[in-house]
Formats: C-alpha cells, structure tokens, sequence
C-alpha cells in the first residue's frame, strides 16, 4: 500500500464525526492540562484511560493522542505570558517569549509559537509516516538480544542527557529497574518482593508512581516555596507575526522541527531536551547570540517548533518497536492493550487503520489546535489566574481520583501518596524522576529480553557482541557510559548540560 | 563533604544491601537459565556499585556552607499537613463516601494548610466536591464509592 492510499484511509477513519469530536476534546483537555502548571498529560491520560476502555481503539487513540500534543501546545502559552512553564518542555520558552510579552510582542510571541508548532508538528507527522514503517519492518529480525541493547541504550542515554550528576541518574535508573522487579516475574510467575500484597503482585503501576513522582512531588515542592505569581496584564494584540518575524524564524522553526523529530524518537523526556537542544542550536548558530534572553523571536519560534516535533517522533518507538519511549508512550500500550491489541513491529502491518488513522488525526489535530488556540488565550490567561490554593487542591484531587478510577484500588492512593514523597526528597536532593520511570517502564522488557538471550547463548554474554544490530547499540551504550567517567570527556558534558541549561 | 549527598548516598547503599539480601532469597538460577532471581541480584549488586561511587563522589566535594539551607518551619508544617490530609483520604474514601470525603479533604486542605476564609472554604468545598462528582461519577461514569450517603 503506498502512502497516498494509507493516508486516505487515515482520514476516512478520522473524518466521522466521533472521532473528530474526540480529537477535539482530546486536544481541547490537552491544551488546559498544559496551561496548568503541576498537571500534565500523564495525569489526564491516566483519568480518561477508564474512559476509552469503552471507546473503539481508533477513538481512544486519537484522544488520547490529542491531549499529549495539546498540552506541548499548552505549555507555551503559560511561558510566554506569566513566565511559568506549564510543562517541563516549555521552560525555555520563558526566557525569549516572557522578555517578548514585556515589550508589548506576546502577540507575535504566541503567534509563533503556534504557527511554528503546526508546521513542526506536520513535518513530525510526515517523518513519523516515513520511518516507522521502515523501522518496523526491520524490527522484524530483531530478537531478545537487539531488544535488551535497545533498552540499555535508552537507559544509557537518559542518564547521559540528565542534569546533574550522571551517577545520581545511574542509580536512579538502577532503582527503577528494581522497582520495576517488583511482582510476579515475567517469565516464570514466581512472585518477587510482594510480601503478600495483591496489588503488588501485578507490580508496581506505572500511573500511581508516576503521578505520585510528578504529580503529588510537585505540588508539595511548590507548597514549599510559595512562590509570588504574577500575570501579565496588557491587552494582547496583533496575533500575527509580521513579515521580519517571519524571516527571523523560517529557519529555527525547519532546524528546530528536524532535531526535535529526532530527540523525540530517544527514550526519556523528549520534549524538554528537544527545546533545549534547540535553543542551544540557535544560540550557536545565531548572528547576534548575545540578544537571547531579551526577547527574539527565534528563541520562542525554535524550542516550540522541537518539543511538538518530538512528540511524532516519541510515537515511533511504540508503534514500531513496541517499546515506549516515555510514561506518556507507556500509558498508550495500555490503552491498546486492553483492546487486544500489541503495540510493536507488526502494529501497522495488522492495523493499518489504527495507524494511519492516528497519523491523519495528528494532522486534523494540529490544524484545530491553530484554529482554537489563538481565539481561546484569552480564556487561558483568566484560567491562571485560579488562586494557586485552589488549584493544588483540585490538582491533588485529580490525582487520587485518577489513580483510584484505574484499578478501584485504595492501596494503589497509597502508592502515590508514597511516591509523591519521594519524589519531593529527591527533587530536594538533586535527584530526577525521568530516569526511575523510564526504567519501571523498561524493566520487564529488558529482564526478558535478557533472560532469553542467555538462554539462546547458553550463558554466554556475547551474544550482545557477536549480532551488528545489538553489538552497535551496545557499543553505543559503553561509549556514553565511559565518556561520562573519563575526566576530559566528563568536563564535555558538563560543558554541554551547563550550555543547555543557561 | 556534602551533608545531603552524603545521606543519601548511604539510605541507597542500605537499601542496595536489602535489595541483595531479599533477591538472595529467590531462586537464580544458572546464568545460562537464569530465574527469578537473577534480575534483581544483578540490579542490586549496580545498585550498589554505583551507590559507592556516589559515596566517593560526595566525600571528595567541598563542604557546604553550614546553615545555608535549613528548612524553615512554617512551609514544612504545610508540606506534612497536604501529606496527612491524602492519607487520611485514602482511609476515608470507600467507607464515607466520594462526596463526602472530598469536601471534608478540600475543606482541611484550604482551612489548615492555606488558611483561607471559612466562607470561601465552604463554597468551594461545596461546589468542588459536588460539580467532580458529575462530571467523573455520572458524566464519565468513573467508578467511585458510594458510601454511607449511597450515591
């Protein structure tokens, strides 16, 4: 089937009024969730997860799908407005777009950043159509060993791209892969570390760590600083940018949509380092580098275009490979699964229409999100305004009725409660989250992808080495591994992150 | 060194050292059929590897200036009342009841954590508890207990 055809079938399965209207509320909720800061897509996803059970799976996707791009768009608006991020990826987006919306330019500030999303998001669209189904076809040869060096690399690479200390992310990773262990094993049954827990024995749920570790901790981390809020009240005027601001910002919006696409495929909070990466990019390659942070245009219009970028490209691990490049990718099998259906190399080929589908709906939902979102800042701009005492509440209250709604599992409250705890000690101590819940994520891939290749090589740890595909992947890990120790190299990427991070 | 690194490093050195011993309790296994225990021992033996050479790292950095961040009182007290107040919610839920439960949550939550006016208090618990009620339980038909109102 060639591409055009696929396509068309994409829209006939997007084009019914259902899931148009699904789509629409999914981008709708995705863009308020990101508006909102403390509240993010996960805790959405992980609300209306109950919901879509009943849903056909193309209406769940598309959904679901929705409020995840939704909220990259979101993200900005918050930014540029009242310098708060409303997600992690957008918190670049504070320094050139709140300096813009001082001097009277939030208009263009949000112009851009939405212009620039939908083309970023259309050219992630396009390459998500192009390489997944390449990337799936040759994920047909691979068996328990390229699996496992994939999930290595992810890990590997995750720690590497974390600020801070990379043995703190290490051992964040480690302890995820041992949370993750938690219940019955995947191979054989045996049950592990559950002490007679019932809930345990399913192991340890993605949703209530996740919403404990983000969610929870990030509350009690603000409650903590009470920080002042203040919003920016000036008429806002003149949405679109003009033909300089246009010129200014072709480029970063091209450069910044083909890097983010393809951060966005790595494993690990894509968004956020897509943005970033961007940003440095610009600053590098700008004429006038000593400009960024007082307000230019290519510092809002590059970083929005990556993080919607990165989010096609974050589908194609999951939709080719089966393997979810994130929690909010993790949620999405889950989704799935409870329709029968297995997310990995054989998902376009068996459900074409699933596939395309999603991919036509990104282009209808990207479009509706340029539509509604110049019309709707208004309405966010007063939504900020909510008194944060009322919105921690109503944030914390989602959370529990999230996670309870999942299983109707109390100890499942507890979970998160527990997690939202250690989750604030370790953003007081220096320690991210990204690495853990990639690693709970990835753990029982990589256990039995591990286990079966010892099986097959009869206890021999070559067999990583000895196939292309795995032993490249490897070798990759072991280089990010080791100039992360060596002195000279360990300056680089402290050079590299400092970079990012100024 | 640094105080809170050097904490740290050590709570993850005895929680490796649990790990170890508890995955030395199932079974392994020979490394050409590994079992159950194979996995997590591994796990715990990088756990503890690494947590050693955290240890090192925070030996080797320069002492933080004393004083520098010592929790103020006033904020922690808010962070262990939201805490407690999900707690006790969890405890609450089934047997009081969805609606119940969530006002008397928001009610604390506003009162004794962000001491706000008891009118305001009110209105939102009221109409917070009341308005989530419709849209999860009866719009989006969430399953949430009934309990002693029976809803």
């Amino acid at each position: 089937m060639d591409v055009l055809a696929s396509l068309s079938l994409g829209f006939s399965v997007v084009l019914t009024p259902t899931n148009l209207l699904f789509c629409f509320i999914g981008v709708l909720l995705g863009t308020l969730v990101g508006v909102l800061p403390g509240i993010g897509p996960v805790a959405t996803i992980a609300l209306l997860l109950p919901l879509t059970f009943k849903m056909g799976p193309a209406s769940a996707v598309i959904m679901l799908a929705g409020i995840y791009y939704g909220a990259a768009y979101g993200g900005s608006t918050t930014s540029i407005l009242v310098n708060i991020p409303g997600e992690a990826a957008s918190v670049i987006t504070c320094l050139d777009g709140y300096q813009m919306a001082r001097q009277g330019r939030a208009g263009p500030a949000l112009g851009i950043a939405a212009f620039g999303s939908f083309i970023a998001g259309t050219v992630g669209v396009l390459g998500l159509m192009l390489f997944a189904p390449v990337l799936g076809r040759a994920a047909l040869s691979f068996g328990p060993p390229e699996y496992f060096a994939l999930t290595v690399l992810g890990l590997t690479l995750v720690s590497y791209l974390a600020q801070g200390s990379m043995t703190k992310a290490l051992i964040m990773a480690v302890s995820g892969l041992l949370a993750g262990s938690i219940g019955a094993d995947p191979v054989s049954g045996a049950e592990r570390f559950t002490y007679g827990s019932l809930t345990l024995g399913d192991g340890l749920g993605l949703v209530p760590v996740a919403m404990g570790m983000f969610g929870i901790a990030e509350v009690l981390d603000n409650l903590s600083l009470t920080a002042g809020r203040d919003i920016y009240e000036r008429k806002i005027k003149g949405l679109l940018p003009n033909r300089k601001d246009w010129k200014d910002s072709f480029w970063p919006i091209i450069r910044g949509s083909v890097t983010g696409f393809f951060i966005g495929i790595l494993p690990g909070p894509s968004g956020t380092m897509s943005s970033f990466a961007s940003y440095a990019m610009e600053k590098r390659l700008s004429r006038h580098p000593e400009k960024f942070g007082t307000g230019v245009i290519e510092g809002v219009a590059g970083p929005e275009s990556a993080n919607n970028a990165a989010t096609a490209g974050a589908f194609i691990p999951l939709l080719s490979l089966g393997i979810p490049a994130n929690i909010v990718m993790a949620l999405f099998v889950g989704a799935l699964m409870i329709h029968g259906i297995q997310p990995g190399p054989l998902f376009i080929k068996n459900h074409p229409e699933l596939f395309w589908g999603v991919v036509a709906s990104m282009y209808v939902g990207n479009a509706m999100l340029l539509i509604l979102n110049l019309p709707l800042i208004g309405i966010w701009v007063r939504v900020l305004k909510i008194p944060y005492s009322i919105l921690f509440t109503l944030i914390f209250l989602f959370c529990l009725i999230g996670v309870y709604s999942l299983n109707n599992n109390v100890v499942e409250i507890y979970i998160m409660i527990t997690f939202g705890i250690i989750g604030f000690i370790m953003r007081k101590t220096g320690f991210e989250g990204a690495p853990f819940i990639l690693a709970l994520v990835l753990g029982p891939i990589m256990e039995t992808s591990l286990r079966q290749s010892l099986i097959i090589s009869r206890g021999n740890f070559a067999i990583f080495f000895t196939r292309p595909v795995a032993a490249v992947l490897m070798v990759l890990s072991f280089v990010f591994l080791l100039t992360s120790v060596i002195p000279v190299f360990r300056s680089q990427r402290a050079k590299l992150a400092a970079e990012i991070a100024e | 060194m640094r105080r809170t690194d050097y904490i740290s490093a050590v709570t993850l050195l005895a929680l490796a050292l649990a790990a170890l011993l508890e995955a030395s309790k199932l079974q392994f296994g020979r490394v050409s059929a590994p079992q159950a225990g194979f996995f997590p021992l591994v796990l715990a033996v990088f756990l503890a590897i690494f947590s050693l050479i955290f240890l090192a790292q925070a030996m080797g950095l320069p002492k933080e200036k004393p004083g520098a961040s010592r929790g103020r009182s006033a904020t922690w007290n808010k962070i262990v009342l939201a805490i407690a107040a999900l707690v006790v919610f969890g405890v609450l839920f089934e047997s009081l009841g969805y609606i119940i439960s969530t006002f008397l949550f928001i009610v604390f939550l506003l009162r004794a954590v962000e001491r706000q006016k008891w009118s305001l208090v009110v209105v939102v618990a009221f109409f917070t508890s009341l308005a989530t009620y419709l849209v999860f339980g009866l719009l989006l038909n969430t399953p949430l207990p009934g309990g002693i109102l029976g809803l």
